[in-house]
């Protein structure tokens, strides 16, 4: 702004507005929202995501390959391709591999308590394989994964 | 292990202290700028208290400074009740009544008589050079910012400013110089 107004700009920078009464700061305080949302719900998302999602394929493949013990159709219902099959397959499990593809540190973490931890995030790929023993079909499930550790920090 | 210092973090932005810190900062600032518009220092801290509701339900994830948003926000609903109150109750209400008798500044004994001038003075300007003296003085914001905030130009932002700064300057005698300092020591 103009010059000529710097002395009264100056003056009035130095009013302070009034502080909040404590009445309204408590008010405030009522209304806030909880405190900070902890990591701990981010951390077990992947691994829980990717478990069902495993147990997920793997209660389809049985259904898929699995014989059924119930409710067989009679011989004559049967599609011909079925009835000409040599064997039903009987998936099990033959491979499981963690891939680690990423290492992270998130920085430093405080807690509502006030406790001071490293964040370090390591990302995986898990594969599971299943294999017929008998046949030459297998079913392959790759899932996403996150591991979040909170490593203690100490200030000397 | 080494002896790693490490800096002090800083409080998570949900943590208790964060907003008890922010609050204890901003708050003053929020306030003053409600009491713009606001009939009572009563109203204006109802104003206030909505406006951080709002703002932690439903905007905190917006990009933006979050004093910006506040101070919007602050603005739209005291514009919203002094219109309504104007509507029910009088057209015109000198500005005493429509401040209330509060005082909007921390008063100190030295120099109280001053802001105390100052004061009266300021609540003699129409609310919207007020809010734009304001949002320039205490809240620091550019005239952009001001214009972003109150729905203007920039360019009518700073004309509100410089016919503020005018009208004060007009109600106000010039300060008297103290003994002990040259420069206004009223706070």
């Amino acid at each position: 702004m103009s010059d000529d107004f710097t002395d009264l700009e100056i003056e009035l920078k130095q009013l302070r507005p009034r502080a909040l009464r404590p009445e309204l700061t408590a008010r405030l305080a009522a209304e806030r929202p909880p405190t900070s949302r902890r990591p701990a719900v981010v951390v077990w998302l992947w691994p829980v995501l990717g478990a069902a999602a495993a147990l997920a394929v793997f209660a389809a493949s049985w259904r898929v390959f699995a014989p059924s013990e119930t409710a067989q159709p009679p011989e004559s219902t049967r599609a011909p391709a079925m009835a000409a099959s040599p064997h039903q397959p009987r998936m099990v499990p033959a491979k499981a591999t963690n891939l680690l593809y990423a290492a992270s540190d998130d920085g430093i973490v405080r807690f509502a308590d006030q406790t001071a931890a490293r964040k370090v995030r390591l990302r995986y790929v898990d594969t599971i394989t299943w294999r017929d023993p008998a046949g030459r079909a297998s079913l392959q499930c790759t899932v996403p994964r996150d591991e979040v550790y909170f490593v203690p920090v100490v200030a000397y | 292990m080494n002896a790693e210092r490490i800096k002090p973090a800083m409080p998570e932005e949900n943590s208790h202290d964060f907003w008890s810190d922010w609050i204890r900062d901003n708050g003053p600032r929020l306030l003053l700028l409600a009491r713009q518009w606001a009939g009572s220092a009563a109203d204006a801290e109802d104003i206030v208290q909505d406006a951080f509701v709002r703002f932690w339900r439903h905007q905190r994830d917006l990009p933006g400074s979050r004093l910006a948003l506040l101070a919007t926000s602050i603005r739209r609903t005291a514009v919203d009740l002094a219109r309504q109150r104007a509507r029910r109750e009088v057209r015109e209400l000198v500005a005493d009544e429509m401040l209330g008798p509060e005082p909007m500044f921390e008063t100190r004994l030295e120099g109280a008589e001053r802001a105390a001038e100052i004061e009266r003075a300021l609540r003699r300007l129409p609310p919207e050079q007020r809010e734009v003296l304001v949002l320039k003085i205490w809240h620091d914001c550019t005239f952009d910012e001001i214009g972003r905030t109150v729905g203007c130009p920039p360019n009518t932002a700073a004309s509100r400013y410089r016919y503020a700064l005018e009208a004060l300057r007009k109600h106000l005698k010039a300060p008297t110089p103290t003994p002990s300092a040259k420069t206004p020591s009223h706070v």
